[in-house]
């Protein structure tokens, strides 16, 4: 194992963490809105991944896919909440859990059916299209683009809740939505928005991922498989822990690879595990589920 | 009081918290302009009242009208924003806010809200910064009751504002209230009957889930049988 | 209140079920479709102490299936004993694993229950995905049953037979004082603490058990498909038994005993299409035969909204309805 190969996995890892994290910040943020795990994220996620293919196909544009398969997927995250949600507001948090995963089951066989089980490539946008060599580290520059992409959304994000009155508006109603309205905020929209844009989010982790990952029909089930740790292990609603979970996941993965191998997803899962063990409800958790 | 001039009206109203009855059939009217206190043991159903009022709690018969319309089937944020404000007995001040953000949020963003929280109290002005969860219990309720003020409602429901307050700052805040005489309406929860029939016009005593009595403060002071049975104290 | 000696309804109606699996001439397609009704009502019997009577979501179940599936090859290739035995040892591993596994939960409830022992489950998924020469890796065991057990008749009597047993020991179970604990827990645990019970032994038991009869059930399964792989420890299986449990409704014991069956059985039914050359509104109907989780998808969703007593719910109206209108009639004579 040298520096070389060292520094290789870290920002391999890093980049994946940059997926992960983008998935799992909006699934996080509904979370602690709604106080809903989201099971649908997962193939909002894997949506974003067909409709940036298509757009590319029709475009011809990554950067067009990149803006419009968000938005797209935005709505059909609206619909959702619309449908498994709002109908169950006043049932049990969990059952609107279980709402989401039969949509997300059935949203999985209708992609399985209209697009069928094979998977679709779609190439790497041509800016980023080459490898960075930096001294004798060779880095796919589109790996390191997904890194400063996630870098700049966790920003965006990071500033529209702390310096905004959205993003006030956002942080009152998640901790404590009958005071803010109260205070004559319409807490159902404010609801929706989160909704909507932590599926945007995911749509873009899709859309993003689809160079590297390939777009396929079980890619919703291996990225919810993943959102879910690291949204737990991170501390559900909190961002901060999502950003550090996702790094801890994704570095066990990549470093694990040089260390044990084609084992490396043992490693990952005991890593994980041992977490729960020492922080059962995430890093940055609160003691008792809400 | 004939109904034009109600601006707040419950009639023979309802309401449950699970399985318990906890409003069985309490009516009153508030006057605009006047300042009505709502008094009662606890447990008695007064903040209970104050919550039926939005629709916080399911209100299973009776009517609640504001301003001559129902409030019936209407949200909370809508009928808020219909002008009434509360300040609930728990502050319930947003942790993750500022006050300065606090004061904005409640008066939807409106540019001159810090300085007119800050007219009402002036000590707001040094800890404008300071996260909700880092005040102490007195700022807590000036910024409460800032909060619900600078939204410019036309009601205000207020719940136990002196409870746990040094008496400096109860002071300070009984001030306040009595300074709303004429700006709004008001209707008042609290424990310390001396002030409220001191402030209010008009007083409304609770027992069990319903109005048991309800007149003016010199009404009440002649009755300190009364007094004695439903609000244990001597006036 | 139930005449002691009197069975449960459904217990006689499984009773007939086994009478007619036992002497009505079924083709071996039917008698393989039975079992695995007979297996899964097991599982979904079992999961629904958890989810019904104890009020949490468990989406690591198929761990203990699977587990349950592991341990018969696994146990006949490292000890060598008699098929019995494998079956009992792969309960044993299941409560080990179940005992295990609570004590990391034993704090944790609601949202947190439901993701922690989907992770945990996968903890389980990942070492047997990697752990080839053990588990066999993607490719899975060949699972081989006893001469005697060999034709899917007699392997259906014997699956009914064992689910049987079980069942009567399940409805024992949450009928009993302990069982009654369990079931005033999930209404307002923090009364049952003050009033003494040490929720976190009885919610943890109450866990094992279930993992214990799923192992059972498990065990079952591998020996009938003659097969068995690491997807069934994968959390979609895991859905396919709350599915199963949500379907047939919570409520009752025998909820997941129909739902089981209906899930089968639907399924079966959907899957058949693919043999077929219809078309319906542009869609072959053979394409759609391939997606029966689409079906399930729907069906479990509209249970969950409209009627989330699942099928017992819909028995229940059915039975009040019914009640009523005969009252009706009997007052206007």
């Amino acid at each position: 194992m040298t520096w070389i190969s060292l520094a290789n996995q870290l920002i391999l890892g890093l980049s994946t963490a940059a997926i992960y994290v983008l998935v799992s910040l909006g699934l996080t943020m509904i979370f602690g809105m709604m106080n809903v795990l989201n099971f649908t994220h997962g193939v909002l996620y894997a949506l974003g991944a067909y409709f940036s293919y298509l757009l590319v196909k029709l475009t011809g544009s990554f950067w067009l896919a990149l803006l419009i398969a968000p938005l797209l997927v935005a709505l059909i995250g609206m619909l959702v909440e619309h449908i498994s949600i709002r109908p169950l507001a006043d049932r049990p948090h969990l059952i609107q859990f279980l709402a989401t995963f039969a949509l997300a089951l059935v949203i999985e066989q209708v992609i399985r059916l209209v697009a069928g089980n094979d998977a679709y490539a779609v190439s790497l946008p041509v800016a980023f299209a080459q490898t960075l060599s930096l001294g004798s580290l060779v880095i796919p520059s589109y790996r390191l683009f997904l890194i400063v992409a996630a870098l700049m959304v966790c920003l965006a994000i990071g500033t529209l809740l702390a310096k905004t009155q959205v993003g006030a508006l956002i942080r009152a109603t998640s901790e404590d939505p009958e005071m803010a309205a109260l205070l004559r905020v319409n807490t159902r929209a404010v609801s929706t928005t989160v909704f909507a844009g932590g599926s945007a989010l995911a749509a873009l982790a899709g859309a993003l991922a689809a160079p590297v990952f390939s777009v396929h029909p079980s890619m919703g089930e291996e990225i919810i498989t993943m959102a879910f740790l690291v949204v737990t292990a991170g501390g559900l609603g909190s961002l901060r822990g999502t950003v550090l979970a996702a790094i801890i996941l994704s570095q066990a993965s990549s470093l694990g690879l040089l260390a044990v191998g084609k084992y490396s997803d043992v490693l990952t899962i005991c890593i994980m595990a041992a977490v729960f063990l020492v922080w059962p409800t995430g890093i940055f958790g609160r003691t008792e589920g809400r | 009081m004939s109904d034009g001039e109600a601006l707040l009206r419950l009639d023979d109203v309802h309401a449950h918290y699970g399985l318990s009855h906890v409003l069985q059939g309490v009516s009153l009217e508030v006057a605009a302009g006047a300042i009505v206190s709502l008094m009662g043991r606890n447990g008695v159903g007064k903040t209970t009242t104050l919550k039926s009022v939005f629709g916080l709690v399911p209100v299973r018969a009776g009517r609640i009208a504001f301003a001559g319309e129902s409030l019936a089937g209407l949200r909370a944020y809508e009928i808020a924003r219909r002008g009434i404000a509360m300040v609930p007995e728990d502050r319930r001040i947003f942790s993750t806010l500022s006050v300065a953000e606090n004061i904005l949020l409640a008066a939807g963003g409106r540019s001159d809200a810090i300085a007119e929280a800050i007219e009402w109290f002036p000590g707001l002005r040094n800890y404008l910064r300071r996260p909700g969860d880092q005040l102490s219990g007195g700022e807590q309720q000036m910024l409460a009751i800032a909060r619900a003020l600078v939204a410019r409602p036309r009601l205000v429901l207020i719940d136990e504002p002196l409870e746990g307050l040094a008496p400096v700052i109860a002071e300070r805040i009984e001030q306040t209230l009595q300074d709303l005489r004429g700006k709004m309406t008001v209707v008042l929860v609290d424990q310390n009957l001396k002030w409220l029939m001191q402030v209010a016009d008009h007083h409304y005593v609770m027992d069990h889930g319903c109005v048991v009595f309800h007149g003016t403060s010199d009404a009440l002071r002649q009755n300190p049988a009364l007094i004695e049975q439903y609000l244990g104290v001597a006036a | 209140m139930n005449n002691r000696l009197r069975p449960p309804l459904w217990l006689s109606a499984w009773l007939m079920f086994g009478v007619a699996l036992a002497f009505a001439p079924i083709s071996p397609y039917t008698a393989t479709l039975a079992t695995e009704v007979i297996i899964l009502t097991l599982w979904a019997v079992s999961y629904n102490l958890v989810y019904g009577y104890m009020g949490e979501i468990s989406f690591g179940h198929a761990a203990f299936f699977g587990v349950g599936a592991f341990g018969v090859p696994l146990l006949a290739r490292e000890f060598n004993l008699p098929f019995g035995f494998n079956l009992a040892g792969g309960i044993v591993v299941a409560c080990l694993f179940g005992a295990l596994v609570s004590v990391i939960i034993r704090r944790t409830r609601g949202v947190y229950y439901a993701v922690l022992t989907f992770v945990l489950a996968e903890v389980l998924y990942v070492v047997a995905i990697k752990w080839t020469n053990f588990t066999g890796g993607d490719n899975g065991l060949p699972v081989s049953r006893p001469g005697l057990l060999a034709s899917p008749l007699s392997y259906a009597l014997f699956a009914f037979v064992i689910v049987t047993i079980a069942l009567v020991a399940l409805h024992r179970i949450v009928n009993s004082p302990a069982g009654r604990v369990v079931q005033a827990i999930h209404q307002n645990e923090r009364r049952a603490r003050q009033i003494g019970y040490n929720t976190d032994a009885y919610r943890a038991l109450t866990f094992i058990l279930s993992g214990a009869f799923s192992g059972l059930a498990g065990a079952l399964y591998s020996p009938f498909i003659q097969f068995v792989s690491p997807d069934l420890l994968f959390w979609t299986f895991s859905g396919q038994v709350i599915i199963m449990t949500i379907i047939g409704g919570s409520g009752a014991f025998y909820g997941p005993v129909l739902g089981a069956a209906v899930f089968v059985i639907l399924r079966d039914f959907i899957s058949s299409w693919s043999a077929s050359s219809a078309v319906i509104g542009g869609v072959a109907l053979a394409k759609l035969g391939e997606h029966w989780p689409l079906f399930m998808g729907m069906i479990f969703f509209l249970i969950i909204v409209f009627e989330p007593a699942g099928i017992v719910g819909i028995v229940s109206r059915f039975k009040r309805t019914w009640s009523r209108s005969k009252y009706r009639s009997e007052l206007v004579g």
